[in-house]
């Protein structure tokens, strides 16, 4: 840094260069401390793992459990009121579990 | 990457670096960042154990926004520094409400004669009255003055323009000159 010789304060400034404070020791420990603990994240700052949502990538996400749902109520559906077409393919005389059942969606 | 090596990166791409996970980027930073944050936090506060708490307290800072830096904005330097003269700001605030009878006086106010001691009187009395200056002149000129800072850099820190800068500069050294004076013939020099 240059300084100026005819400003009166240059060797006051001079002076509190050299005299600068240097890091000690014990001080750059600290800071590479801290940089450590940064680096190796504590784990309560890690979020816990949940296990719906370990469930829920397992059965590959939303949309896939989505699908599911609507496979699950369509088979629910179909066992309780089968359609006609379904007696015919499989060929065999169905029973109703729920004789009024049918009866009761038409009065509403 | 070994140490040597790393003398030729600059700051934020060690910064990075120790994002990633580089330690040695971190002891390279720590090397190049906290001589800085320390010099102008001491000058700022005038009591080194203070500054020593800001300079680490700002480094830990850097270390936790690391992941998040964004390239092409601020410099690490100039963004620690801007950190610094925060913390000093709330310890400076805190200090006043301390009152003035709380504030350490130098052990010893007779300068030395001894020559080679004159340079360290000079730093002393540099000091005394850099603690007389309001906060933003003092911090314009250690920033100008004794860090070296050019004045735009000193704009970002302080977040002001650069002109203004300037006038807290020259208002500063005005002050410091007046507060000099009637030691000068004491602290060396012959007018």
């Amino acid at each position: 840094m240059t300084t100026d010789k005819n400003d009166p304060l240059s060797g006051f400034f001079e002076a509190a260069r050299a005299d600068a404070p240097q890091p000690s020791d014990a001080l750059q420990m600290r800071i590479l401390a801290d940089a450590d603990c940064t680096l190796a994240k504590p784990a309560s700052e890690v979020k816990p793992r949940h296990w719906v949502r370990d469930l829920l990538q397992g059965l590959g996400g939303w949309p896939a459990v989505a699908g599911l749902a609507t496979a699950t109520v369509a088979g629910v559906w179909i066992g309780i009121s089968p359609p006609a077409l379904v007696d015919t393919l499989i060929g065999v005389q169905t029973v109703e579990y729920l004789p009024g059942f049918n009866a009761l969606l038409e009065e509403g | 990457m070994p140490l040597d090596a790393m003398s030729e990166v600059s700051d934020t791409a060690l910064l990075v670096r120790f994002a990633n996970g580089d330690r040695m980027a971190a002891v390279v930073l720590t090397q190049r960042l906290s001589p800085r944050a320390l010099g102008f936090a001491a000058r700022m506060l005038g009591d080194l154990a203070e500054a020593e708490d800001v300079t680490q307290e700002a480094m830990l800072r850097l270390w936790k926004i690391a992941p998040d830096w964004r390239q092409g904005e601020a410099e690490p330097a100039t963004w620690l520094y801007r950190v610094v003269r925060n913390l000093c700001t709330d310890r400076l605030r805190k200090a006043r409400g301390l009152g003035l009878d709380q504030i350490a006086e130098p052990e010893d106010g007779t300068p030395s004669v001894e020559a080679s001691l004159i340079a360290q009187d000079r730093a002393a009395a540099l000091q005394m009255a850099l603690n007389q200056l309001p906060e933003r002149q003092r911090e314009a000129v250690i920033l100008r003055h004794i860090e070296g800072l050019a004045n735009p850099e000193i704009a970002q820190i302080m977040e002001i323009s650069a002109r203004a800068v300037e006038s807290l500069t020259a208002r500063g050294k005005r002050a410091l000159t007046a507060a000099l004076a009637p030691q000068r013939q004491e602290l060396g020099y012959d007018d």
